[in-house]
């Protein structure tokens, strides 16, 4: 469904993803993990047009959209979801919710599809009429992936969605995901940094570090990488000294 | 000079390098020694702070309980508290001992058991987990000394002690114990073992080397001439310690020579902090110089076309010269300025972008190396020596003469050392140099030592008074055919191109010749890139068919250049990233012939259909 080839993103002088291939098949879930600066976020923002490639491309159901200018590429049906919400505070939740179907064509369902979205997320349903800058991180979060659900997506780029949350909401967030993406069968390629839920929620992964991918596979087999388990779903070996071990082990992908 | 069995090598009068430590220190104690650098600073010691603190650290192993002609050991990367240890224990007439920082834990274990270690000082949290994890089976082992307390908080243990603590104990004791210190120096005898290096044990265990004060007082001795160097010139300690070689260089050759001595901010940083210090020589493996290489020509390839085609121009020209050099021809009046000027243009810069503008003198050791790699070095002007010479002969045993360069050979054997030829084409060696004997294993070391010439396992030719290795005795490969091949030197016309790091040859009792290719991941990850070869992984890297096209052309480049019998037919990439820490590699980055020809026997036999 959407295939990257190659992309290398430049921030000026600043070399963010050095040579980046990966592939999305149609009905999947799709996570890319990795540290801070790993050029994760990078790599949404190339994808959703938002960020321009100096090298490489992406094809999306068998069109180039690299290049092209992010609302194009929102309307051929990548929609993202960045990071930090990016809700409009002043707005209420159903207004906002609205928004979401600004761009889209046929206009005659968005009642439905926002009761759709209710049914995800009853405690918008709740909060209908308030300010979105008064919800809660959790809800707000909640708000900003179904004001992207409202534009019919055929691909949802999710941008961390677990940032700020507490761990009982991640849990519910990405229990929701795994919803939708089996109710609607829209797929969802998500970069996050809290490892363990990603793997347990996605199909496939990646891992970038340093701009490159250094490890791919289903989720299943990537959980089973003995780095993977100690760098990511900390499971380290014991440090012999009744403390964590503060120098790391170099990592071999193995 | 020709060194009769009895007498002492003296150099300034001293015959230990104890004693020649002291003497130096005494003359300039003001003069620098060391440089470290510790978050993007360089930070001094003087020869008299480095005495101090040598002497301070000597005091104190005597106080912990190490006798004379025991062993204290270091486990890791260069730094300055590694030559404190080192020659404080040397000092008191203890002996010195490293272990590769990337060692495993069982191959530390070997090494503290069979060196009998009473002493051991380790780097970091790290290295002491280590040690922690094996000290139960290490009976001898009484005290650790930790340099770097970061994520040690709260830690403690009656055996280990922070290095500061044990450094200012010492302080202290020289107060009052200063004489016996110097009285240590003293009896110091030239008959003495200095210091213990594992070799790196491609085929079975390590056996710890020995070297004696006698050894390196020979090297010592020779340095000045060999090194071309003198006081207040720059290098840069890099490689491993625990290698015959950087130990030789960073410890006793500056004792000869004096030249200030610069520890990296890490193994990651050397290629840049070799750029700031601009050193006066190098000595590296052919590795390294490799490295250096595919850098410069795969920048050239993303140069604009003018720098490209200067540079191209400029190198071609160079070529011609150092082609004139070597053959010893003059070059006529309007090339030569023709060339100076491109060289001012292009070649100049080259070497200031590598941080070689300095070098007075620069060699390659260690491993066979490349001759078009030597080529392109004198073509950008830099006239890199290759050198001979193993642990068993304290490092050198032969180099080039920079007046007389011969492409090909391993340089002419140094004053006062005999090579001859043996039995199989094996070079023996007799001499000031050649070490006494293993730690501990009187079989072994009869064995190497045996009819008074040491047995070096390497095959080769003299000619002229220069000496060519062919290869080692144990890896010449004999074909079903029954035609011998040196594997290593079709592995050196493998290695020269950028796309690949190493190379194993393998073909021994088969009809035809395969090989294992290590890529380099960097280059191959840029040529990947540059003509949209998609790859996730390393493995997938590996994998492209681009990629494996393209490692067949440099086989087939390297083919052409090749008899019938040497041929490689088949080739297969390994397909893991490997590290330092991986069991295939020698700590100094070279695959281990044996283990990567087990563990990828299954890739290998695909080859043989």
């Amino acid at each position: 469904m959407l295939s990257v080839r190659n992309i290398e993103t430049w921030y000026g002088p600043v070399n963010a993803i050095k040579g980046v291939s990966i592939d999305v098949a149609p009905g999947r879930i799709v996570a890319v993990l990795g540290a801070n600066g790993a050029g994760k976020t990078t790599l949404l923002k190339t994808i959703a047009g938002v960020v321009d490639p100096f090298k490489g491309s992406i094809d999306f159901e068998d069109a180039t959209i690299n290049g092209l200018d992010p609302d194009v590429v929102a309307r051929r049906g990548v929609v993202l979801v960045p990071e930090g919400r990016q809700i409009f505070p002043f707005l209420s939740v159903r207004e906002n919710l609205q928004m979401g179907s600004f761009a889209r064509s046929d206009k005659s369902d968005i009642q439905a599809d926002i009761e759709r979205i209710y049914g995800w997320f009853p405690r918008l349903r709740e909060r209908v009429a308030q300010h979105a800058g008064l919800l809660s991180g959790g809800e707000q979060q909640m708000l900003a992936i179904g004001r992207a659900l409202m534009a019919r997506p055929k691909l949802l780029l999710l941008d961390e969605p677990s940032l700020g949350l507490s761990p009982l909401l991640t849990r519910e967030i990405f229990h929701i995901i795994a919803r939708i993406n089996a109710e609607t069968g829209t797929t969802i390629l998500l970069v996050e940094q809290n490892a363990g839920i990603a793997l347990s929620t996605a199909h496939d992964g990646y891992i970038m570090e340093l701009g490159r991918i250094v490890a791919a596979g289903t989720c299943a087999a990537l959980s089973e990488k003995e780095d993977v388990k100690e760098f990511y779903l900390g499971g380290s070996a014991s440090a012999g000294k009744g403390q964590a071990r503060r120098w790391k082990r170099r990592k071999t992908w193995r | 000079m020709p060194h009769s069995d009895t007498d002492d090598i003296e150099v300034a009068g001293c015959n230990t390098p104890a004693k020649l430590f002291r003497v130096r220190a005494h003359k300039n104690p003001s003069l620098l020694a060391l440089r470290h650098k510790q978050k993007g600073v360089w930070y001094s010691v003087s020869w008299a702070e480095y005495y101090v603190r040598a002497r301070a650290i000597g005091l104190t192993l005597a106080e912990a309980g190490v006798a004379r002609g025991e062993v204290v050991t270091v486990l890791a990367e260069n730094r300055p508290e590694w030559a404190y240890v080192d020659l404080g224990a040397q000092c008191m007439g203890m002996i010195g001992n490293g272990i590769y920082p990337t060692s495993s834990p069982e191959q530390a274990e070997y090494i503290l058991q069979n060196s009998q270690t009473r002493l051991l000082v380790v780097e970091d949290d790290e290295q002491l987990d280590k040690v922690l994890a094996v000290r139960a089976r290490c009976p001898l082992l009484k005290r650790i000394v930790v340099m770097d307390l970061k994520g040690l908080r709260g830690f403690s243990d009656p055996q280990v002690v922070p290095f500061a603590d044990f450094l200012a104990r010492g302080m202290e004791l020289a107060n009052s114990q200063g004489p016996a210190f110097d009285a240590a120096i003293d009896a110091g005898r030239q008959s003495d073992i200095g210091f213990l290096v594992y070799t790196s044990g491609t085929t079975g265990l390590p056996k710890g080397a020995m070297i004696s004060n006698r050894n390196i007082m020979f090297q010592i001795e020779m340095a000045p001439e060999f090194l071309g160097i003198v006081e207040g010139d720059k290098t840069m300690s890099f490689l491993p310690l625990s290698h015959i070689a950087e130990r030789m260089g960073t410890i006793f050759n500056q004792l000869a020579v004096g030249q200030i001595v610069h520890f990296p901010e890490n193994s990651g940083t050397v290629f840049n902090d070799i750029r700031e210090v601009s050193p006066h020589l190098i000595f590296a493996p052919p590795r390294f110089w490799q490295k250096l290489y595919s850098q410069v020509e795969l920048f050239m390839q993303d140069a604009i076309p003018l720098a490209r085609a200067l540079y191209n121009y400029a190198f071609s020209e160079g070529k011609v010269m150092a082609e004139a050099k070597v053959e010893g021809r003059a070059v006529g009046v309007l090339q030569r300025w023709r060339f100076r000027l491109l060289a001012a243009l292009a070649l100049s810069n080259v070497r200031r972008f590598l941080g070689l503008h300095n070098l007075k003198r620069s060699f390659a050791g260690a491993a066979p190396v490349p001759p078009d790699l030597l080529k392109w070095y004198m073509a950008i002007g830099v006239d890199l020596l290759e050198a001979y010479g193993m642990t068993e002969t304290t490092g050198l045993t032969s180099y080039t003469p920079p007046n007389r360069i011969k492409l090909g050979y391993s340089g002419a054997t140094v004053r006062g050392v005999e090579v001859r030829i043996g039995a199989g084409d094996e070079i023996q060696i007799r001499g000031p140099n050649v070490f006494p004997g293993y730690w501990l294993m009187p079989e072994k070391t009869a064995e190497a030592l045996e009819g008074g010439w040491l047995h070096t396992g390497d095959c080769g030719a003299l000619d002229d008074g220069y000496l060519r290795i062919t290869d080692r005795m144990k890896d010449i490969i004999i074909t079903s055919g029954g035609k011998n091949v040196t594997p290593t030197s079709i592995e050196n016309l493998l290695k020269f191109s950028p796309y690949v790091t190493d190379a194993i040859v393998v073909g021994d009792g088969r009809h035809y010749l395969t090989c294992l290719v290590m890529v380099d991941q960097d280059n191959v990850a840029k040529f990947a890139q540059d003509k949209a070869v998609p790859y996730t992984d390393f493995v997938s890297l590996t994998r492209a068919p681009e990629v494996i096209g393209l490692i067949r052309a440099e086989i087939e480049a390297a083919n052409a250049k090749l008899a019938r019998v040497e041929q490689i037919k088949d080739f297969s990439i390994i397909e893991q990233l490997l590290t330092a820490e991986d069991e295939e590699l020698t700590p100094t980055m070279k695959l281990k012939r044996k283990v990567v020809a087990q563990k990828y026997a299954a890739m290998i036999e695909r080859m043989y259909p």
